[in-house]
């Protein structure tokens, strides 16, 4: 996804991240992986749980999950991971970005 | 629709199972809106019931004069079978068992009364639990990694979101 940052970024939209993990843990992220989006972390778990997207694989943590949200606030397309390590490619989801435009 | 927060209006969604929307109002905008909130002077939303018709007008309501004061579900149900022109006691055959609370007149009036701001068109809120493809989705506002925060809705109007949660080696 950090690969793709610009691509999504020059179709005007912005990558919102959210992880359940601590501080530390997600300045990790941006050191180890050079995450340049907003990278948010949930301790209380709260927001995944809302969308239902935690724990659901016992691993005590939010479940991996990519979702798009248009201008309105609206869920236009998500991947949700049957799978704690599902990944969806970012070239999916700039396809998404083009079909609903910028 | 609750004025408590998210969290909670989602433990009591699930622990009645209710397979409704339920909504919530955290800063109490809707309840003001319609005319409900601190009605009683506890500083939530007084117990309020409303039957709105499929043009968006309001048919009846019933705004409680204690937290515990509700139309039952039956006179709720009269209400609709009035609204599609059936009488209920024909298609059940049998008296209520529970005593209904009729919306009279009266308690419209009442109703009248206590509603001094009459919403326009019906606000829309914020379904609880998972959103659907085409669901408005729920905010939030989170501290960031980088000391600042982030929230959904601050790019509403302005830019699509991609909204991920987040593994370390995406």
């Amino acid at each position: 996804m950090q690969d793709s940052y610009p691509e999504i970024v020059s179709r005007n939209a912005e990558v919102i991240a959210v992880t359940t993990q601590d501080l530390s843990a997600a300045v990790g992220s941006i050191d180890s992986v050079g995450v340049t989006f907003p990278l948010a972390y949930d301790v209380t778990e709260v927001v995944p749980q809302q969308w239902e997207r935690f724990d659901n694989f016992r691993t005590e943590l939010a479940d991996a999950a990519v979702y798009v949200i248009d201008k309105d606030g609206k869920l236009v397309w998500q991947s949700l991971g049957d799978d704690y390590r599902h990944q969806v490619s970012a070239s999916t989801v700039l396809k998404q970005l083009d079909s609903i435009g910028g | 629709m609750s004025v408590d927060s998210a969290p909670d209006a989602l433990a009591m969604k699930n622990e009645y199972g209710l397979e409704f929307p339920v909504l919530y109002d955290t800063d109490t905008s809707v309840a003001s809106e319609w005319g409900v909130f601190d009605l009683l002077g506890d500083g939530v939303s007084a117990p309020a019931t409303f039957v709105i018709r499929t043009d968006g007008s309001i048919e009846s309501g019933l705004v409680g004069s204690n937290i515990g004061e509700r139309p039952s579900t039956d006179s709720v149900l009269d209400v609709l079978a009035s609204l599609a022109g059936m009488d209920r006691s024909s298609l059940n055959g049998q008296s209520d068992s529970e005593p209904a609370t009729a919306m009279s007149d009266d308690d419209i009036d009442g109703m009248e009364d206590a509603v001094t701001v009459r919403p326009t068109a019906v606000p829309e809120a914020v379904v609880i639990g998972a959103p659907s493809v085409g669901d408005r989705v729920p905010d939030f506002k989170l501290p960031t990694a980088r000391g600042d925060t982030v929230s959904l809705s601050e790019y509403a109007g302005d830019k699509n979101v991609v909204f991920v949660f987040f593994r370390a080696w995406w």
